[in-house]
């Protein structure tokens, strides 16, 4: 075969291979990390390979930057375009700096009022789109910022923080024209929303109630006036799918948190996930995972969105590991339930869910006395994100093995003041010591290729790349990589800070970087001294570790 | 009953257990959600730097505080842990800084008199986007935007809708439809101005060439007050005419 009929026939095939990716949406980055789960699809997978199982030895840092800001640790994603990495911390701080040299191209700080709302001080980062940077405040604002200069162009008050006894510490996310957020307040005596802007002139374009209000479908799964103080907060930050222009969004739990005397019924949309129209807000499907939640079990983990055969057909689907130890499984076209697999193994609060998606055998608090529910109210896995890998199908997801003493009670709610309905008390499972762990499944199944055991629990998300490696980082301060294929662990450095953030991966002038923020913080964070007493010390920190392979060595 | 019997016990030395208090506040005090580590403050308030008296603070924790999310731990602790977690929380009070020092706890207002209630959460509706605290500040909630109600309030739903629409431009930037706008900060370079155009009062800030200012915004307070009915109005001046009241009170 002549070499120009040789070059015919891979023109050709590369001329198919695209079309055929294209018939399934890429959830995958490449130079840029342009959305918080690396893109809308939120897989958190990088297709970049130069980083790969055979070299991830020779890992260096190339950079590492300090932001100065040492509340409540950094938990941020960076956000990466055209060589320019964003990042902000739990302040509000926001800071644009060269990709591959870590140096500073402005700074933002946003004016934060001496008493901000009770879910504290703390953000998971920006959004990027129409020239803009995006951040929700710790007093329940959104701003925009001009990507080029960090100037700020406009500022809108969601709600009054004192009155909603509210805020944003998710990342926004930006659909086509529109930024939209959602925010904190599901523990709190407030009924719970997501607000979508105007990109470009902040001026309010639609906003979901999470609770129906009167003569809407679902306020009958409220009695009485309970609606207007039912919590489902939309605390974490969404999926899109362009394709179907659906917005996806994991709803949190009802409030009071753990007594639900005064709001019997389904509590809708608490502990769902909805799929909304992303021009007009409206609800095109949901699925409510728990009915009457009163374990205080979210549904507002992140939305994996994949198109996969089930069954022997392929479908677009929808997969969320959630707070409760359950991962469901669902048609993101339809919001029909399709499987749940448990990912933790101690489950108690049900027996067990049926193949329509119906729980059975509810274990719920009782007033007065302590129950042992498992996992605990921190959840299965907390808020840091899985990531899942096209390359090996699986879906790599941080879970922690967890119980809590529950006990319910009946509280007064005061609008805008904490609702919880009764206590929480970390336990350990029965018969052993409580401990965290990363593991790669099957996404529809459930069946586990492998585990990475560790002692305390991992807070940080997991970031999965094209060169199958899995990392993430301990509160000890270790970065690690994992063979994504085996998960041997491959090669771990110090940043001396432990992990709550999540890391991301891009490359500038074909330089593969991987960063990772480092900083012991969030709610949840300084709790690891009561669960495990030996524990060595976690430490606070704020800063960005960018790795890369040493230059001109791939 | 075991209660009254625990109130009238004497106390037990103070310094009994402060170690074990503080492993106790940890695993059930500290939670997230609550009062945080070494009672830093999670969502719950500080505890580490305060000043309590020993009785009042043991009852707060036995028997909790009504209307809050502070629960009684009476069945939930021993009498000897109650009075170790109290140890600890006392504790607490020489090892932080002392900014919030012995600052009484601020005294609950009142309940509202339900005439008054209602004009006050139609006032604040979260359920209304664009309610009037959107724009206005009273009584420590809502948003600066418009005016101050403090001291006076129109007569009647119909003065209420027609209140001028005092100080508003037409803003007209370059590429960009003129919007009506509330000028907050000129200077030689910069316009601060709020954008109301939508429910929600916008912030924004443009170079001072990017935008011109006209007379005349073709804004009203008709518009705005379109989601409330007259009867919804009756009552929100119920409200503001109680709260006028109340300042000029305050001011004599």
């Amino acid at each position: 075969m002549g070499i120009g009929k040789r070059l015919k026939i891979v023109s050709l095939l590369a001329g198919l291979i695209p079309a055929l990716l294209l018939a399934a949406p890429d959830g995958a980055t490449g130079d840029h990390w342009p959305s918080y789960g690396g893109t809308t699809f939120s897989w958190r997978y990088s297709a970049l390979d130069q980083i790969h199982r055979d070299n991830v030895k020779r890992l260096v840092p190339a950079w590492v930057f300090q932001t100065g800001d040492y509340e409540n640790g950094l938990q941020a994603t960076p956000i990466v375009l055209d060589g320019v990495l964003y990042l902000s911390t739990s302040r509000n701080w926001v800071f644009a700096l060269e990709a591959a040299t870590g140096r500073q191209i402005w700074e933002y700080r946003y004016p934060v009022p001496k008493q901000p709302a009770p879910y504290g001080m703390q953000n998971r980062g920006v959004a990027l789109g129409h020239g803009r940077v995006f951040m929700g405040t710790v007093d329940n604002h959104v701003v925009a910022l001009d990507q080029k200069t960090g100037g700020e162009l406009w500022r809108v008050n969601v709600e009054d923080v004192k009155q909603c006894g509210c805020n944003i510490n998710g990342a926004p996310l930006v659909v086509k024209d529109k930024v939209i957020v959602g925010g904190t307040g599901g523990d709190s005596a407030h009924r719970g929303y997501l607000t979508a802007f105007d990109a470009r002139t902040g001026r309010l374009a639609w906003r979901f109630f999470t609770i129906p209000g009167p003569g809407e479908k679902g306020h009958e799964t409220w009695p009485g006036e309970s609606w207007k103080i039912g919590g489902g907060a939309a605390w974490m930050t969404g999926s899109y799918d362009p394709e179907l222009n659906l917005v996806y969004w994991g709803i949190g739990n009802a409030a009071a948190a753990l007594y639900a005397g005064s709001r019997r019924g389904d509590n809708l949309y608490t502990g769902s996930i909805v799929a909304l129209d992303a021009d007009t807000g409206k609800l095109k499907w949901h699925h409510q995972q728990i009915p009457q939640d009163v374990w205080d079990y979210d549904a507002s983990y992140e939305c994996i969105l994949v198109d996969l055969p089930f069954q022997g057909r392929l479908r677009k689907l929808l997969v969320q590991v959630s707070k409760s130890g359950y991962t469901w499984v669902l048609d993101r076209v339809t919001g029909e339930f399709l499987s749940a697999w448990p990912f933790v193994r101690h489950i108690n609060w049900v027996t067990g869910i049926t193949g329509t998606g119906k729980l059975t055998g509810r274990n719920e608090p009782e007033v007065g006395k302590a129950k042992l529910i498992c996992p605990s109210a921190i959840g299965g896995k907390s808020w840091n994100q899985a990531a899942y890998s096209p390359r090996t199908g699986l879906l790599y997801s941080p879970g922690l093995e967890l119980c809590n003493d529950l006990i319910a009670r009946e509280e007064q709610p005061q609008p805008g003041k904490l609702f919880h309905g009764g206590s929480w008390t970390m336990r350990s499972p029965p018969g052993e010591k409580a401990y965290g762990f990363i593991a790669a499944y099957d996404p529809l199944t459930g069946r586990k290729q492998w585990t990475h055991l560790y002692p305390y629990f991992l807070l940080a998300s997991v970031l999965a790349t094209g060169g199958d490696l899995v990392f993430s980082g301990d509160p000890e301060g270790n970065f690690f990589a994992l063979d994504a294929r085996t998960g041997a662990r491959l090669w771990s450095f110090p940043t001396g800070a432990g992990h709550r953030g999540s890391a991301v991966s891009y490359a500038v002038n074909g330089r593969q970087y991987i960063a990772t923020p480092s900083g012991w913080g969030s709610l949840i964070g300084p709790y690891a001294k009561a669960i495990w007493p030996d524990s060595p010390p976690f430490r606070a920190g704020s800063s960005l570790f960018a790795f890369a392979l040493p230059e001109g060595r791939p | 009953m075991i209660w009254v019997a625990l109130l009238l016990a004497p106390v037990a030395a103070q310094n009994a257990g402060v170690s074990r208090g503080a492993e106790i506040f940890s695993k059930t005090c500290a939670v997230p959600y609550c009062h945080g580590p070494q009672g830093s403050a999670g969502r719950a308030p500080q505890l580490a730097g305060r000043n309590f008296d020993r009785f009042p603070l043991f009852k707060a924790v036995g028997l909790g505080i009504p209307e809050t999310s502070m629960p009684g731990f009476q069945n939930i602790l021993s009498l000897e842990d109650l009075d170790t977690v109290v140890d600890y929380v006392m504790s607490l009070a020489t090892k932080a800084s002392a900014t919030s020092g012995s600052k009484p706890a601020p005294s609950k207002p009142p309940p509202l008199p339900p005439e008054i209630r209602q004009g006050r959460d139609l006032f604040f509706d979260p359920a209304r986007v664009g309610s009037c605290g959107t724009c206005h500040l009273l009584d420590g909630w809502g948003v600066a935007v418009g005016p101050d109600l403090a001291s006076a309030s129109p007569p009647n739903p119909p003065a209420l809708r027609a209140l001028p629409a005092k100080n508003i431009n037409r803003a007209r930037p370059v590429n960009e439809e003129p919007f009506p706008a509330l000028v907050v900060e000129q200077t030689k370079d910069r316009l601060l101005l709020y954008d109301l155009t939508a429910p929600l009062p916008v912030l924004r800030t443009f170079r001072r060439h990017e935008v011109t200012l006209e007379e005349g915004a073709g804004w009203n307070h008709a518009a705005v007050t379109r989601i409330y009915t007259d009867p919804d109005l009756e009552k929100i001046l119920v409200f503001l005419r109680r709260h006028a009241a109340q300042q000029r009170g305050a001011k004599r």
